[in-house]
């Protein structure tokens, strides 16, 4: 009974982690969007507009400031940021 | 035995408990020593002033100051412990907090964030003033007085009402703690011909900045600080330093903004326009959601949409010359105002160019120009080498959202492997990406020249991740971007990195060895194809992965 229970929590805990992609990008544009309450990213690197939040702005703007590259992750298909590292 | 073990059970304790550095805190120019509790908690006194400094939520250091036995928020310019500096804020990213009601109710409930379960005796005697003080700025005022410097005038302005809420939005209201409100004011002015809208969202938890716009003779300029909001009484309720940091920027902001003014506007409209391009404009709904039509609101929204529709028209019959200037080692391109650009440089290309691309001009040539096509594939070849790379497994062409650049580059290299010439077909704008409601702000795909039934050249692109089949140019760009003949600029690569702004969109053809839309000077043949590979090997791995779950 324990192991079912056991499985049935890992099974949900995989579901519930979106898959992620990791790239090391450095900022071109960072745009307030309104319209989703979020940043619009723009990377040197990518041709898509990536989504922040705006606990990731200091990472951002350093990336930008300093033309270096900032390791991102962002959810693959909503290409919302995770995570922002420089 | 027993007294060692508890000897060392103590030490260990200690250790544990008493995790005590000295550190150092500049705060207004002035150094002060601290004694740091635990990880972004110090503690910081000074005779006269007494302070605390914490990390916030972005995990920055900001102090708490008491001030004329009133507590407030002080930016932190430097903090540094026994091994170093833990934080530097230089004077860009240095903000300016002035004294007001809601700083000081900022500063309390930082204080209850920070020191709820914290065993120190000035935590706790703060955390008791603090509690008077936390929650007032929840209250939305319906009622307030701003001040914006340079103006003599006190303006009075009235918060529009709150829609009824959706059955959803009580149940996000409640479960993320919300308040979701209508936090936008008509003000009165004196001057009959001037209109002015407030937004000011105290107390709501959304990243919606406060800002004052002014609407007179057909014009708007917006102010994102330098106002203060009173409520009657004798200190300011709010008050918004002008702001030092930026936020909204790119390479363009390099160049003297007057010369992306048009004629036809002053230098005060330059602001507004941007935020015209960057989707304010469009998204009206977006900050007039939560107010109801209201008799007071209604007409500032209608003058305010007015005003942004004959100013995106004026900017889109705008005439323009794309400019060529060197960045960082970088060529770009920018549409400047054509009245402006002639007297900038000499011309290449229908393009003013810098003196300092002059001197990288064998630079320029390659990658603005490409060789002849000597042989012609006929339209049934092409199709065919359209089903060869919609085979090639290792691309990824069913994720849409991102890569073009790395698919295009490997299509490219294979199909001249192929003996086929090929180069690249650019597109720049804003365009939905297929299936979501996310963008692209470029795109790229291989084009081939082929020779139709008719003896004509006709451009064709390979492009599996959005088409069923080998497509002409003017097909894949009506397919991108939704635009006709006519209604994009057609051009040589470098192209234009602010044509949104102008609402242009720009194609360009480049050799098969540019990378990306930004000249990459220094990228050899080698290192653009590792990442190639890389960035399809991560994007087929995170593929496969989703196809897991």
């Amino acid at each position: 009974m324990k192991n079912k229970w056991a499985i049935l929590i890992m099974f949900f805990s995989i579901n519930a982690t979106a898959a992620t992609l990791t790239f090391d990008l450095t900022v071109r544009k960072i745009n307030f969007n309104n319209e989703k309450k979020l940043y619009d990213i723009s990377f040197n690197e990518m041709a898509a507009v990536y989504l922040a939040d705006a606990k990731f702005l200091k990472c951002l703007q350093k990336s930008l400031d300093t033309k270096k590259a900032a390791k991102i992750t962002y959810l693959g298909r909503e290409l919302k940021l995770t995570e922002c590292s420089i | 035995m027993k007294k060692i073990n508890a000897f060392l059970f103590i030490c260990c304790y200690l250790l544990l408990t008493k995790e005590v550095f000295s550190d150092t805190v500049e705060i207004d120019g002035k150094t002060y020593n601290c004694t740091l509790h635990s990880y972004k908690r110090l503690n910081c006194l000074d005779g006269k002033k007494t302070f605390i400094v914490t990390g916030a939520d972005s995990e920055e250091y900001v102090a708490i100051v008491k001030e004329n036995s009133a507590l407030q928020i002080r930016s932190v310019k430097k903090v540094s412990d026994a091994k170093g500096v833990l934080q530097y804020q230089n004077a860009e990213e240095d903000i300016a907090y002035e004294d007001s009601q809601y700083n000081r109710v900022a500063a309390a409930e930082l204080i209850e964030k920070s020191f709820k379960n914290y065993n120190d005796p000035l935590a706790k005697q703060w955390l008791k003033e603090a509690s008077a003080l936390a929650g007032k700025a929840k209250e939305l005022k319906n009622k307030v007085s701003i001040r914006l410097r340079g103006r003599s005038d006190e303006i009075n302005c009235n918060r529009g009402e709150t829609r009824p809420l959706k059955a959803n939005e009580i149940i996000m209201q409640d479960k993320y703690k919300v308040t979701l409100a209508c936090t936008m004011y008509s003000c009165n002015s004196k001057d009959p011909n001037e209109k002015i809208l407030l937004t000011l969202p105290l107390g709501i938890n959304a990243p919606i900045e406060p800002s004052v716009m002014i609407m007179k003779n057909g014009k708007a300029v917006r102010h994102n600080g330098n106002f203060k909001v009173y409520d009657g009484t004798s200190l300011a309720l709010a008050s918004f330093p002008g702001k030092k940091n930026k936020i909204n920027y790119d390479e363009a902001e390099e160049l003297d903004p007057k010369l992306f003014i048009p004629s036809k506007f002053d230098e005060n409209a330059y602001k507004y326009l941007s935020e015209l391009a960057g989707n304010n404009y469009q998204d009206e709904d977006g900050l007039l959601d939560m107010c109801s039509t209201d008799k007071k609101l209604a007409p500032l929204f209608a003058e305010q949409n007015k005003i942004a529709q004959a100013m995106q028209k004026q900017l889109a019959d705008t005439e323009l010359i794309e400019y060529l200037k060197v960045f960082n080692d970088k060529i770009y391109s920018f549409y400047i105002d054509k009245t402006k650009g002639n007297r900038l440089g000499c011309s290449y290309q229908n393009k003013i160019i810098d003196d300092n691309v002059l001197e990288q001009f064998d630079r320029l040539k390659e990658i603005s120009t490409y060789s002849k096509v000597s042989k012609h594939l006929r339209p049934e070849e092409v199709q065919e080498l359209f089903k060869k790379a919609k085979n090639m497994k290792d691309i990824p062409f069913e994720y849409v959202q991102d890569g073009c650049y790395a698919k295009a580059h490997i299509m490219a290299r294979r199909f001249e492997k192929m003996g086929i010439q090929v180069q690249k077909a650019w597109i720049k704008g804003k365009f939905p990406i297929p299936g979501s409601d996310l963008f692209w702000d470029y795109h790229v795909a291989p084009t081939i020249e082929v020779k139709e039934k008719n003896g004509k050249i006709v451009n064709y692109v390979i492009d599996p991740t959005i088409a069923q089949k080998a497509i002409t140019l003017d097909e894949w760009i009506t397919l991108v971007s939704k635009k006709k003949s006519g209604e994009y600029v057609k051009t040589t690569y470098p192209f234009p990195s602010n044509g949104h702004t102008f609402s242009r969109t720009s194609v360009a053809i480049s050799n098969s060895n540019v990378f990306g839309p930004y000249d990459i000077p220094d990228a050899s043949e080698e290192v653009k194809m590792k990442y190639s590979q890389d960035a399809l090997r991560k994007i087929s791995d995170y593929l496969a992965e989703e196809g897991k779950k």
